[in-house]
């Protein structure tokens, strides 16, 4: 079953095409990777998922009613807050009854280790503490569908595989999760298939069982040198 | 919505806002408990009472308008240029109820300012051992409000649309329209041509704000109240909320 369906989306900023007629489909319960080098609209196209841009061409097709969780890129919150009053601010727009708001907020904030730094503002928390915090607020009135941009960046080793690790328990619990990156590794552990962005174009897809396909790297260097190489030409 | 209102509300009174009201507050204090002497009006010696009241407001009044558009310049250009907008948005809230609970939330800080400023209006009150006049002080205090909660809802809805500069400039620009009111409609009534039409349309929008300022030092010297301008003044600041609803950024 498709939960969400993007098709032929592009996004122009003035002149610049930073999404060019990209078309994906997510089904229900599976992990997908958007693999892409800097700059690719990795992160436009998720906010013209989540409806935080307009669209400039294509549309997407998805379920209103559904619940979906968001964890930036650069986690931005009102750092006057302390890290449990983040949680509960957001838990209060989500109109989570404070009860389960508690329980919740609790538990992801233990889940992301952050309980020590709970009573914390968000001031000053490093930048693994700030994505830490974007990705347990992602999880508050457990969506169905996760959209996680970058969700390992600014974590060290330790926290990378930690993060990597809760997002593979999300999806044996039956989420929907699409995850952003730049880096390959991240993508090629836990994602079910993944597509790569390289100039606001589709330049390749790929699941994890397809024997038949190379390596994700070879295909994810393939394809964005081999658009890369189209760029330099013009 | 009551969760945004109050986030911007903490968000806007806390720190530094604190300390220079605080500030501003001891300085009226000490200029009305020992002002007296040498403050004349008119050529007149202001010493009584009655004649410190109007003046003591139109003070108090002044620092917690500029403090009004202070307080809610930044408010909404923040909360876009942050991007704290984005787990906002994300969570169904719709653009309207967005930018209403963050205005309100700058009347709100506005109306705090105002009325910790105007604590000092209470001990002065009581300095004068005029205990009796504690009540109508209050009412004073909220009558001048409405012209904080004007001024605040003006600059929060401009600042949707507008650079922070422009707003600011405006804001204050707006102020001093509505504090010399009586003399710029008279201007603009005599004068002729478009300009004077622009004019008039113009004040037509802006409160009378000495004219409320006068009401409010009407509840504490006994001099009756005209509600007229009290209620045109309630009609704009209900215009300039209305705004609210159909002002948004194209790019959040
Ligand atoms: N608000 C904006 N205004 C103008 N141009 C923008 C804006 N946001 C993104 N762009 C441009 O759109 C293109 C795609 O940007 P996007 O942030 O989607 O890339 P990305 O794939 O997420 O990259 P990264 O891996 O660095 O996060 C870039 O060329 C970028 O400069
Ligand atoms: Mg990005």
């Amino acid at each position: 079953m498709k939960i969400l369906e993007c098709s032929g989306l592009v996004k122009m900023y003035g002149k610049v095409k930073a999404v060019d007629g990209l078309s994906f489909s997510v089904e229900k319960g599976e992990l997908l990777g958007l693999l892409g080098p800097n700059g690719a609209g990795k992160t436009t196209t998720i906010k013209m998922i989540l409806g935080l841009t307009s669209l400039s061409g294509g549309k997407v097709i998805i379920d209103r009613d559904i619940k979906i969780g968001y964890s930036p890129e650069t986690p931005y919150f009102h750092l006057f807050l302390t890290g449990y009053e983040v949680m509960r601010f957001y838990s209060q727009l989500q109109k989570l009854d404070r009860r389960t708001a508690d329980r919740q907020i609790g538990r992801l904030l233990e889940l992301t280790g952050l309980s020590g730094a709970a009573g914390k503002k968000v001031k000053n928390y490093s930048k693994g503490m700030l994505q830490r915090l974007a990705f347990a607020q992602a999880l508050l009135g457990e969506p169905e569908l996760l959209i996680l941009d970058e969700p390992t960046s600014g974590l060290d080793a330790v926290g990378r595989i930690e993060m990597l690790g809760l997002i593979e328990r999300l999806k044996y619990e039956g989420k929907t999760i699409i995850i952003n990156s730049h880096i390959l590794s991240d993508i090629e552990k836990t994602a079910d298939r993944t597509i790569i962005i390289a100039n606001g174009r589709l330049a390749g897809m790929t699941g994890k069982n397809d024997l038949a396909c190379n390596s994700l790297e070879e295909l994810f260097v393939k394809a964005v040198g081999g658009v890369a190489h189209v760029g330099t030409d013009t | 919505m009551l969760a945004l209102i109050h986030n911007t509300f903490r968000e806007r009174i806390r720190g530094k806002t604190f300390y220079i009201v605080g500030f501003i507050g001891m300085v009226i204090m000490l200029f009305i408990t020992t002002g007296d002497s040498n403050l004349t009006i008119n050529g007149k010696k202001v010493t009584g009472f009655e004649q410190m009241v109007p003046v003591a407001l139109s003070i108090a009044g002044f620092v917690s308008n500029l403090l009004a558009v202070m307080v809610s310049l930044r408010t909404i250009p923040d909360e876009f240029e942050r991007k704290t907008t984005h787990l906002v948005l994300i969570r169904g809230i719709k653009p309207w109820q967005y930018m209403f609970s963050l205005t309100v939330g700058n009347i709100l800080a506005s109306l705090f300012c105002m009325f910790s400023l105007n604590a000092s209006l209470a001990i002065f009150c009581i300095a004068y051992g005029r205990l009796g006049l504690i009540i109508p002080a209050f009412l004073s205090v909220a009558i001048m409000g409405i012209n904080s909660m004007f001024l605040s809802a003006a600059v929060s809805v401009m600042s949707i649309k507008a650079p922070v500069y422009i707003t600011g400039i405006t804001g204050i620009f707006i102020y001093a329209a509505g504090i010399l009111h009586g003399v710029l409609d008279t201007l603009a009534n005599t004068a002729q041509g478009v300009g004077a039409v622009l004019a008039r349309a113009t004040l037509f929008l802006i409160p009378d704000f000495s004219a409320v300022q006068q009401q409010a030092s009407n509840v504490l010297t006994g001099a009756p109240i005209d509600p007229e301008p009290i209620l045109s003044s309630l009609i704009l600041l209900y215009l300039a909320m209305s705004l609210t609803f159909v002002l948004f950024r194209k790019e959040v």
